[in-house]
C-alpha cells in the first residue's frame, strides 16, 4: 500500500512524506524486533554508570584527566600517531595526535574524542570467533569470570561452553572478587557500555558486564572494575542470561585491609575475603557475596564457639589470627 | 609372560605351597567377609534395617566442621557415610548441614510444619529437643564408654548415640610448664599435681562459651547454683590473672600468655599445628583446676538423636545414626583429639591423636573417674537436670541466657560488679527472666 501510494504520488512532496511513514514504521517494527527489548531499560542506571562515560573528551587548559585518555593514547600509540607518556592526562600532545587521526579518518579535527571518533578509532577491530567447547543444551547457565586469565567462561549446569575474551579492572580498581548475581540488564546505543549491559549485585559501587566502542581493551586490564567483552561476544550471550544468574568472579584481589573488627552489616572485599576463608576452614556462610549477613554471622558464631573464644565477639583480631585472613 | 609361566609352573609343583595359598586364600575370603573390602570393622547391627514405603526418606541434620591439615573434611566422611548406607539399604538419605546457631530456628520451624529431621547431631555442647526416642532396645550400649553412654541417658531411657567424648581443658605452652616443672621437657604433659602453680601463668577468656560451660556445672557435671557459679567466678578472677578481651591465640603463640584456661580441643588443635614442632610454643594439653584442689578434664559428649515418627522409620535411622556417630567419633578422634564414644575404636585415639602417652593417660584417667552427667540438655544452664519434655524453645532459652551470662561476667571481670552483685545478676539471668 505504503509502496503503491510511493510510485503513484506525483507530487515530489507527498512521495517524501511516504517515504518518511515507511521510515518510521520500518524502525518501530526493528526494535520490537529485538528480543526482549520492549521488557527492559535501555540505558545504563545510574548506579552502573559510574564507571564508563559518553562525555566527549574536550581540549583544555589544565588538561582534563580522565581514565579514557590512557586506553586512547595507547591506540594512537598502536596506529603510530602519538608517542608520548601513556597516562590519563589529555595532554596537548595527545591533542595534535587525535586532530591528525580525525584528519586521516575524514572527521572534522576538532581535538575532541566523541562517540564518532571513538567509533573510528575501533574501525577494523572484529571479535574473534569463539568455539563452543560442547554443543548447547538446556541447562542451568552461570558465568566464571577469571580475571588473571581474562576470560569469562559461560557454563550449562556447571559445565562450559564457551569462553570468551574479557577486559577487566586495572590494578587500582579490580573487578570485585566474589560470586554475584545479574540483577539488571539492557541495551545501549554503542557508546562507552557497547550494546549490551548486565549489571551485577556487588554491594560497593556499581559493577557488570557491558560491551565496548574500546575493543581493543579487551584482553587487558582496561576498565574500572566492570568486565568488558567485545560488543558481538556479548550480543551472543545476551539473550540466554536472565537475571538471577550467577556469576562467580576469581583472580586478583587488591591487599586487603583487617585492622578492625566487622560485624553484621558490613559490606566489602574483605568480607568476601573473610567468607571465602570461612568456607575453606571449613564452614558455609553462603555465596560470597560480600554482605556480613546471618549466614556469615551464624558460620563466625560457631567457629568462635568451637574455638573458644569471646561470646558475641563477631569477626575480630582472634577470629582472623585463627582463619588466616590477611591482616 | 616367561616369568609368570614359570611362576604358575613352580606353584604348581610345590604341594606344600599349593596348601598354604589355600589356607591364605581362605584366610582373606573369611576376612574380607567379616570385615567388608574396605578393612572397615563389621557393623554391630542389632537387627536387619527394616524397609521403608517407597517415597520415604532419612532426613540427617548434622554440622559442619573445621578442615585441619592432614584429616579429611568431615562433610565429605558424611557424606560418603551416607552414601554407603543409601547403597546398602536401599533407603534414600538426604543430608543437610545446619549450623549450631541455625539450628534453633530451624528445629522450631520444622516441628510447626511436622518436618523434623529423622536424625540430629547435637553438638559439642549439645542440646535436646525433648523429642528424642528411646534407644535403649536398639543400641548395645556395652559397646560404648560408661560415661558416654551415661551422657545420653534419662531416667533408664538412652536418649541419643554418643560419638565421641570432647574435653575442656588447659593449653599451656612448654616454655611455661618447664619453669612450674624443671627439669621437664613439656613432652610428659601437665602434672596434675602442679597444674595449681600454673594458673598464675595462664588466661581465660571468660565470654567464651567453653569457660560458661566450666563455670555453669562443676567436674562432676552437677550444675552449680549462682551463689556457686559466682564463687567460681570470683576464685578464677583472683587466681587467673589475665583476661584478653581478644588477641589470645595470637599472644599465646607470641608467648605473652603462657596458657588458656577453658582450652577446647578445636582451639588445642589449632595451637599446635600452628606452631612450630619441637618449639617452646608448642602448646601441652592438661587437666583443669578448680576450687578446693580438684583437678580434671571437663567432658561433653556429642552425638546423635533419633526423631523419626514410625517404628519401622526408628529403626533404620537409629542404624545410620550409629554409623554416623562412629564416623563422627573417628573423624573427631583423628582431626581433634577427641575421645571415640565406641570402645573399638579407641586405638584410633592412641595412635593416632597426636597426644603424647602422659596426655592420653590423662584425659582417660579424668574420664575414667569424673561422671560426665547430664549434658545441659536445652536447659538454662545452673538450673538442675534437664526435665525429660524439654520442648525445642528451650534452645533459644539457653542461647539467651548463656549471651547474657556473657555480659554479666564480662562486667564482672571488668570491675563494673561487685561480688554481691555477681550472685544476683547471675541469678537473674538463670531464673528465666531473659528479656531483660
Amino acid at each position: 500500500m505504503l509502496y503503491g501510494t510511493f510510485h503513484k504520488s506525483s507530487c515530489p512532496v507527498a512521495r517524501y512524506r511516504a517515504f518518511k511513514v515507511a521510515l518510521v514504521i520500518s524502525l518501530v517494527f526493528s526494535i520490537l524486533a529485538i528480543p526482549g527489548a520492549s521488557g527492559l531499560p535501555r540505558k545504563v542506571p545510574d548506579y552502573l554508570a559510574v564507571h564508563e562515560t559518553d562525555e566527549p573528551l574536550i581540549p583544555s587548559k589544565p588538561p582534563m584527566v580522565r581514565h579514557d585518555v590512557l586506553e586512547l593514547k595507547i591506540r594512537l600509540r598502536d596506529l603510530n600517531l602519538y608517542s608520548g607518556p601513556i597516562d590519563e592526562v589529555y595532554d596537548p600532545l595527545c591533542v595534535s595526535s587525535v586532530k591528525e587521526f580525525q584528519r586521516r579518518n575524514w572527521l572534522d579535527p576538532t581535538g575532541v574524542v566523541d562517540r564518532n571518533t571513538w567509533k573510528a578509532l575501533a574501525a577494523g577491530i572484529k571479535a574473534p570467533p569463539v568455539q563452543a567447547r560442547a554443543p548447547f543444551r538446556e541447562g542451568e547457565i552461570s558465568l566464571y569470570i577469571d580475571t588473571e586469565r581474562l576470560e569469562l567462561t559461560v557454563l550449562i549446569d556447571g559445565q562450559p561452553w564457551k569462553t570468551y575474551p574479557v577486559a577487566v579492572g586495572r590494578w587500582n580498581s579490580m573487578t570485585p572478587v566474589g560470586e554475584w548475581k545479574v540483577v539488571d540488564k539492557g541495551y545501549e546505543t554503542g557508546g562507552a557500555y557497547g550494546t549490551r549491559w548486565m549489571a551485577l549485585d556487588v554491594p560497593w559501587g556499581g559493577y557488570g558486564i557491558h560491551g565496548t566502542n574500546r575493543p581493543w581493551s579487551i584482553g587487558s586490564y582496561a576498565s574500572l572494575g566492570c568486565v568488558r567483552m567485545f560488543n558481538e561476544h556479548i550480543e551472543e550471550i545476551f539473550d540466554m542470561i536472565p537475571i538471577g544468574t550467577r556469576v562467580k568472579i576469581v583472580g586478583l584481589r587488591p591487599p586487603l585491609r583487617f585492622e578492625g573488627p566487622l560485624r553484621p552489616g558490613a559490606v566489602g572485599p574483605e568480607v568476601v575475603r573473610l567468607q571465602e576463608v570461612l568456607r575453606e576452614f571449613g564452614f558455609d556462610p553462603g555465596p560470597l557475596d560480600g554482605r556480613y549477613g546471618p549466614m556469615t554471622e551464624a558460620q563466625i558464631r560457631d567457629v568462635r564457639s568451637l574455638f573458644g573464644l569471646s561470646w558475641g565477639g563477631g569477626a575480630d583480631g582472634d577470629l582472623y589470627v585463627l582463619i588466616g585472613v590477611e591482616s | 609372560m616367561g616369568k609368570a609361566v614359570y611362576f604358575l609352573t613352580s606353584r604348581a609343583r610345590g604341594g606344600g605351597m599349593r596348601f598354604g595359598l589355600g589356607i591364605l586364600l581362605a584366610v582373606t575370603l573369611l576376612m574380607s567377609t567379616c570385615f567388608g573390602c574396605s578393612g572397615r570393622l563389621p557393623e554391630k547391627s542389632e537387627g536387619p534395617v527394616p524397609a521403608l514405603p517407597p517415597g520415604e526418606e532419612l532426613v540427617v541434620w548434622d554440622m559442619k566442621q573445621p578442615h585441619f591439615p592432614g584429616s579429611r573434611p568431615y562433610e565429605e566422611e558424611v557424606q560418603r557415610v551416607c552414601e554407603e548406607f543409601q547403597k546398602k539399604t536401599g533407603i534414600p538419605v538426604k543430608l543437610v548441614f545446619v549450623s549450631r546457631w541455625e539450628l534453633p530456628d530451624a528445629l522450631l520451624k520444622a516441628k510447626r510444619e511436622s518436618k523434623l529431621p529423622d536424625v540430629l547431631f547435637s553438638g559439642e555442647f549439645p542440646c535436646l529437643t525433648g523429642l528424642e526416642r528411646d534407644l535403649a532396645g536398639l543400641l548395645n550400649s556395652g559397646q560404648y564408654q560408661e560415661a558416654a553412654i551415661a551422657a545420653w541417658t534419662r531416667g533408664g531411657r538412652i536418649v541419643g548415640i554418643p560419638s565421641a567424648v570432647l574435653w575442656l581443658g588447659i593449653a599451656a605452652r612448654k616454655d611455661a610448664l618447664n619453669s612450674q616443672q624443671p627439669g621437664q621437657s613439656g613432652d610428659l604433659g601437665i602434672d596434675p599435681s602442679t597444674v595449681t602453680g600454673l594458673l598464675r601463668s595462664l588466661a581465660v577468656l571468660p565470654t567464651s562459651e567453653a569457660f560458661m560451660e566450666i563455670a555453669t556445672r562443676d567436674l562432676s557435671g552437677r550444675y552449680r547454683s549462682p551463689r556457686e557459679i559466682a564463687s567460681f567466678v570470683s576464685w578464677i578472677k583472683m587466681n587467673v590473672p589475665q583476661f584478653p578481651a581478644e588477641s589470645c591465640l595470637e599472644r599465646f603463640k607470641r608467648g605473652e600468655v603462657w596458657g588458656i584456661y577453658g582450652a577446647t580441643p578445636y582451639s588445642f588443635k589449632w595451637l599446635r599445628i600452628s606452631s612450630e614442632p619441637g618449639s617452646s610454643g608448642q602448646p601441652v594439653l592438661g587437666p583443669l583446676v578448680f576450687q578446693g584442689g580438684d583437678v580434671g578434664f571437663r567432658f561433653t559428649v556429642p552425638g546423635y538423636v533419633i526423631l523419626s515418627g514410625s517404628e519401622a522409620k526408628m529403626k533404620a535411622s537409629a542404624e545410620l545414626g550409629k554409623l554416623l556417630a562412629e564416623n563422627h567419633g573417628r573423624w573427631g578422634a583423628r582431626a581433634l583429639g577427641l575421645i571415640p564414644a565406641r570402645i573399638e575404636d579407641l586405638p584410633i585415639f592412641t595412635l593416632e591423636s597426636g597426644f603424647t602417652r602422659e596426655e592420653r593417660s590423662c584425659l582417660l584417667r579424668s574420664l575414667g573417674t569424673t561422671a560426665t552427667g547430664p549434658s545441659p540438655q536445652g536447659q538454662g544452664a545452673g538450673r538442675g537436670n534437664a526435665p525429660a519434655n524439654a520442648a525445642p524453645d528451650d534452645l533459644f532459652t539457653r542461647y539467651k541466657r548463656l549471651e547474657q551470662l556473657a555480659g554479666v561476667l564480662s562486667s564482672y571481670f571488668s570491675g563494673d560488679l561487685t561480688d554481691d552483685e555477681l550472685v544476683e545478676e547471675i541469678a537473674r539471668v538463670l531464673e528465666g527472666n531473659t528479656n531483660r
